[in-house]
Formats: C-alpha cells, structure tokens, sequence
C-alpha cells in the first residue's frame, strides 16, 4: 500500500493539481500525455512524462494497455485518475491493481455499486436514504414504462443507467411522447454507453443541484464535508458553483450529510466520492447519483473547510486514518469557483480551440486559480474546453462574490474566447446575487445573458464616446478651476514641460 | 549553431543558439536523450525506455564575454527527487566544435573568479603576487546598498586582476585569477 511515485492518468488542470499534492506529501509524479498534448504543462511539471501515441482520447487517456504500459515503464507504483477518462471504470481499478500498483480511489467493487445507477438507487432505498420516485430498476418495455407513467404522472425523465455527464437523457411531458423518446433513448444508450438499460423518474421542474463532498478510509471511517450548490448549468454542464449553498440551513445540511454518509458507507466505499441530489425544496432532497471521483468543482469544497481532498484520496489510499471526524470537519466562510471554458458565450457557447497569445490570471487574497494554461499555448480540439477555474473566499457569500467579480476583472485570456463575460453577467443578476435560482436559471433568464452578452458594436463606440466626453469634460472643469483661482497657469511647471516635451 | 556540451564527463552535441529555441542533442552513449523545450523552459532528459525526465529550470542565461571564445550556460535546474524538491545550478560550458574551449589548460592549474552580483568594485583587498589562504577575503563588490565580499574557493596566489576600485561589474565578470598551490 506505501506507494512512492504516481502515475496520473489524466490531462490539463487536473493532472497538475494531483502533481502539486503528491508534491506536498513528498512523492513523485509520472504524466501521460497524447500527441495533441505534447506542448501541454501537465508534461513538463510532472516528474516524469510517458508519451501516448496518438491523439483521439481512445487511443490514449481512455487506452488501458497504453497507460498500464506507461505504468511499467515508468516504475510507478501507484495510479490516480483524476475525474473524466476511466476515473469511474471498474475494470481500470481492476487492472492497475493486477498490474501491482495501487489505485488511487474506491474499490471497483465500489466503483461499480455507485455507477451504475439502477443499482446506486436500489442501494439507496434499502439504507433509507429518499430517491426521486421512478422506475425500481431498468425499464423493460415502453409498455412498463406507459404503467409508470400513470402511476407517477408527467413529466418524466428517461435516463441511460450508464450514463452521464448529461447525456443519454429524454424529459417526456405527454403520453404520445413516451415511446419514440423511450426507442431514441434505448438507441442512445447503447451507442454511447454500452447498455441499452434505461429508466425512469419524475422530472423535478425547477430542482437545485446540491452534491455532498464525503471522505472515507479504507476503515469504514467517514465524513461529509459540507455541500456544494452547482445549479448553474447549462444543458446540465455545470458552470458555476458554490460553497455551502444558500439554499440549506445547518440543520438541513447535517439531516441530507448524514444520508450522504449513510449512503457511501452502505457501498463499502473508500476515498473520496460525492452524492448528488436533486432537491424540490429544501426539505425534499433526493439521492440522484454517487461520482465516485474527485469532482471538478472540489476546490470550492478545500476552501471553506481547509482540507485538501485530493492530499486526503492520496494518504487514504496508502493506508492511512482519517485524521478527524465528523464534528471536526470545519466549515469557514463561503467559496464559489467560475469556469473558464474556451467557449465564446455569445455564440451559443461554441467552443474556441486554438493559440492563447496573452494571459494574465487573477491573485491576491483568498483566490486561487487551477489552469493548465500559459501565455504561447495552443488550446487543443481534441479534449474538454475547460481551461481554467477561478476560485474565490470570503467570509460571506456576498465577500466571495465581490472577490468573485474582481478576480474575474483581472483575468485576461487573448486568442480565444472565454466563459469569463458569462460569469460576470451572472454576478450582476439580482436573482443569482440573492441565491434564489434553480439549475433551469440560465435556460430561463436566457433573454438576460442573451443581451448582456451579445456585444454592440454601437454601444461599445457610444460608450467609449460617453467615457473620454466624461473626461474631457473633467479636463475642462479642470481648466476652468486653474483660470477662476487666477493664478496664471502658464508657468507651472507641468506645463512648461508639456510645452518642452 | 552546435554547441560541445560537457555534462557529468561526457561531451555531446547541442543546437543551442543564443536566444534558447528548442533543441535536441544526439543520444548519448547509454542511450539516453537530452532536449530543450524553449517554451516550458524545461530540459528533458529521456531514458531508453522513453521515460522522459523533467528537469524544470528556473532560470537560464547564457554568457558570453568579452575576448573569450566560449560561451556560459548557467541553469538553475528544480527537479523532485524522493527526498523532496532539490534545485540544482549547473554552469555548462559551451564551445563551438572545433574550437577550443576557454582556458582548458589553464583551468587546470588556474581559478577564475567571477563576480556573482552585478554592481561596483569598492575595494581590491589584494594585489598580484599576493599568497591567499581559502576563506581569504578578495575585493568587496557593492550593489543594492550592500557590501558582498568575494572570498578565494582555495588558497593560490593572485596571477591577475582585471578590475580596480569604482569599476562597475556585471555578473559573470571575471575579477581576478589564482594559481593553485
């Protein structure tokens, strides 16, 4: 189980924050990178680097014999995932424990419990923790599916059970409806995730989309540490988030952690993992899936607790004790981290690969910014657009948001597009800046984003038109002041230089 | 150009131009490779396997002075080793093929001693002919308010001084030489 050097089988930023743990605890770091990432930083702040030929995520972070050959050569003992690429596939534990390394991560027995979300939810019932009502397993007809559709009434949501990131899913709100969306989603299903198992639950309208952060050791000890808000999404893409959420008070939070821990510790689980729910109302939390990873949005989550989480995936997995317990497990101020996609907002977020020519990132008190970007780096096309996260503290929701719009004020990314214009607009609705928003808020303040972020030539000329009208007009007032104080002006010494220079 | 890099006894070629672009020297011996990534400012020394290593620098610059016909790389290189994070300076001497590299033979039995700041020379504490002792104070060089003494690495006698009081030295330059006892 001791373990001294670690092979990330990841990319981007992600592959440099597990670098800078391992670093922290005083262990070595082995990259893999494809072709397309050969100028990518997580090559060159690793340790060490094994290329992966080729570019396509199949031939390389997705290729198991390539990266368990990097394994070999490399003389790594220990393998962590990151988030993405086969951090959720149980035959990749399977076989970086075969090939005598150590995963970095729950037991694929674990790992395949929660996955698979047919069974995550059957689990979850029999521990008591509330599921949104659905179908009690994979749906077998359209014909089961029309039965459930009487019983629990529309609108429904049809879901692959090995799916996710927002794929593979129907929202159904009519009967005619039911069974072409049951035959697309069946297709979809097993095009994209192998298994044509597909089931169905009660479509909440307006949900928020609260996840729990929880920690365990390979003791059965284990923690929640807090919730975190990621309700701003788009086509369920999460692009802002925050911690805690506005949306709990204390005592919903500790009710909904201990279901959350409840819920791991029923799957035998170890390391770090998050179980999202889909709330109605505060009182109405349901379980919806278990991400047995480390999550993207996990900084959010250090910030207003201290810990380093993925510092705590590394030591649980060498064998180590959880070092506190629930009543430890602090909770300090408020965070929120921001995406920075390479997308162009104004364009239906279409996103924009390519070179970055000039980049300045955000610094200062209470921000931090996990990027693999740098000022000469060509954004490749091959992989997610996520290039950066900006994170912010305060000691107030409204603190981490002011840091939030000033942090955002000094990023400057050059050559391609950013989310960064979103997240501002974002920051100034009244609605987000009183917590009041449910994962639909884009979709329905869509004539808001779409005018903040259109971008008017005219109005930008009239406003740089107003701007230097508003400083000449100091200029003169100015003027004016220097001829009413009677002093003769003309051989002060600004303007004798003026004159020279 | 190529330069005649010497590193840890053994001599190989390097495309290494003044302004640093990325280059790769021809395997060494044991089959090892050693590139220069220009943008990541990172050399990354390859084993046979294709296990790269990466060695971060932190800063690199090369030196050429004035009447010598060879040229300074100083590398501070950052690299974690299993006991932590270790940074290494590393001063590669680099001569075009060819050419002979800068005092080979009188390196042999002679010091150079380079001034380490860039500022002014306030005092030559010794003239030629003068026997040092190590440890012995050699000039004080000022820069930034403060006095820097330049002590002698080993004792020798003073052969040549190539500043005097009030010079203004830029580092590297060289201040005088010591022949070894």
């Amino acid at each position: 189980m001791s373990f001294q050097r670690v092979l990330i089988a990841n990319r981007g930023e992600i592959a440099l924050r597990v670098v800078r743990s391992l670093r922290d605890l005083g262990l070595e770091s082995v990259a893999v990178y494809s072709d397309a990432d050969a100028q990518s930083r997580h090559r060159f702040e690793a340790d060490f680097a094994v290329r992966l030929p080729g570019s396509a995520s199949a031939d390389t972070y997705l290729n198991i014999p390539a990266i368990l050959d990097a394994l070999k050569r490399s003389g790594a003992d220990a393998v962590h995932p990151g988030y993405g690429f086969l951090s959720e596939r149980g035959a990749f534990v399977d076989a970086v424990t075969a090939a005598g390394a150590t995963f970095i991560g729950p037991s694929s027995r674990a790992m395949d419990a929660m996955g698979n979300k047919v069974h995550a939810k059957h689990l979850m019932i029999e521990h008591g923790v509330p599921v949104v009502p659905g179908s009690k397993g994979a749906l077998k007809d359209a014909a089961e599916l029309q039965r459930l559709a009487t019983e629990i009434g529309y609108p429904l949501i049809l879901k692959a059970a090995n799916g996710g990131g927002g794929r593979g899913m129907r929202v159904v709100r009519k009967d005619i409806e039911l069974a072409p969306a049951f035959e697309a989603c069946t297709r979809e299903a097993i095009a994209y995730f192998g298994s044509g198992d597909v089931f169905c639950e009660r479509y909440i309208e307006d949900p928020r989309h609260i996840e729990f952060q929880v920690l365990f050791d390979n003791y059965g000890n284990g923690v929640h540490l807090h919730e975190r808000d990621c309700s701003i999404q788009r086509r369920h893409q999460k692009l802002f988030e925050e911690a805690p959420s506005p949306y709990l008070s204390d005592a919903q939070r500790q009710k909904i952690g201990a279901a959350a821990v409840a819920a791991a510790k029923a799957a035998g689980y170890s390391g770090a993992g998050t179980i999202e729910f889909i709330c109605e109302s505060p009182e109405r939390a349901y379980f919806m899936e278990m991400n047995t990873r480390i999550q993207v949005e996990h900084p959010v989550t250090e910030m207003i607790t201290g810990i380093d989480l993925i510092g705590w995936q590394i030591r649980v997995a060498r064998g180590e004790k959880l070092a506190f317990q629930q009543k430890d497990v602090p909770l300090r101020g408020w965070s929120m981290e921001a995406r920075i996609n390479a997308e162009d907002p104004a364009k239906d977020f279409a996103p924009g690969p390519g070179l970055v020519t000039a980049l300045t990132f955000p610094a200062g008190p209470f921000v931090r910014v996990d990027t693999h970007l740098y000022a000469g780096y060509a954004i490749p096309s091959h992989y997610d657009s996520m290039v950066a996260k900006v994170i912010t503290w305060g000691e107030t929701r409204d603190e981490a948001m002011r840091r939030m719009s000033r942090a955002l004020m000094e990023t400057k990314v050059e050559g391609v597009p950013t989310t960064t214009r979103f997240h501002e607009a974002l920051l100034a609705h009244p609605e987000f800046k009183a917590g009041t928003f449910s994962t639909r808020f884009i979709e329905q303040k869509a004539a808001y984003f779409k005018e903040k972020l259109a971008g008017d030539p005219a109005a930008l000329a009239e406003g740089v038109g107003a701007l230097v009208a508003a400083a000449l007009t100091a200029d003169e007032t100015q003027r004016g002041a220097d001829h009413a104080s009677a002093q003769p002006p003309r051989d002060s010494a600004w303007r004798r230089a003026g004159r020279e220079a | 150009m190529n330069w005649l890099v010497k590193i840890g006894g053994v001599s190989f070629e390097l495309e290494l131009p003044d302004a640093l672009p990325g280059a790769e020297a021809e395997p060494l011996p044991d089959g090892r490779r050693l590139a220069w990534h220009a943008r990541q400012r990172t050399l990354i020394l390859t084993a046979a396997n294709g296990v790269e290593h990466n060695l971060r620098v932190r800063s690199a610059a090369l030196s050429r002075w004035a009447g010598e016909a060879a040229t300074e790389l100083s590398v501070e290189l950052l690299a974690s080793a299993a006991q932590g994070i270790v940074s290494l300076t590393a001063t590669v001497e680099l001569a075009a093929p060819g050419q002979s590299s800068r005092g080979k033979t009188e390196a042999v039995k002679a010091v150079q001693i380079r001034s380490q700041i860039t500022g002014k020379v306030l005092k030559v504490l010794v003239g030629v002919g003068d026997h040092v002792a190590q440890g012995d104070p050699l000039m004080i060089v000022e820069a930034m308010k403060m006095e820097n003494r330049v002590f002698a690495p080993q004792a020798g006698t003073v052969t040549q001084i190539a500043v005097k009081d009030g010079d203004a030295v830029q580092t590297g330059r060289e201040l005088l030489r010591l022949a070894k006892d």
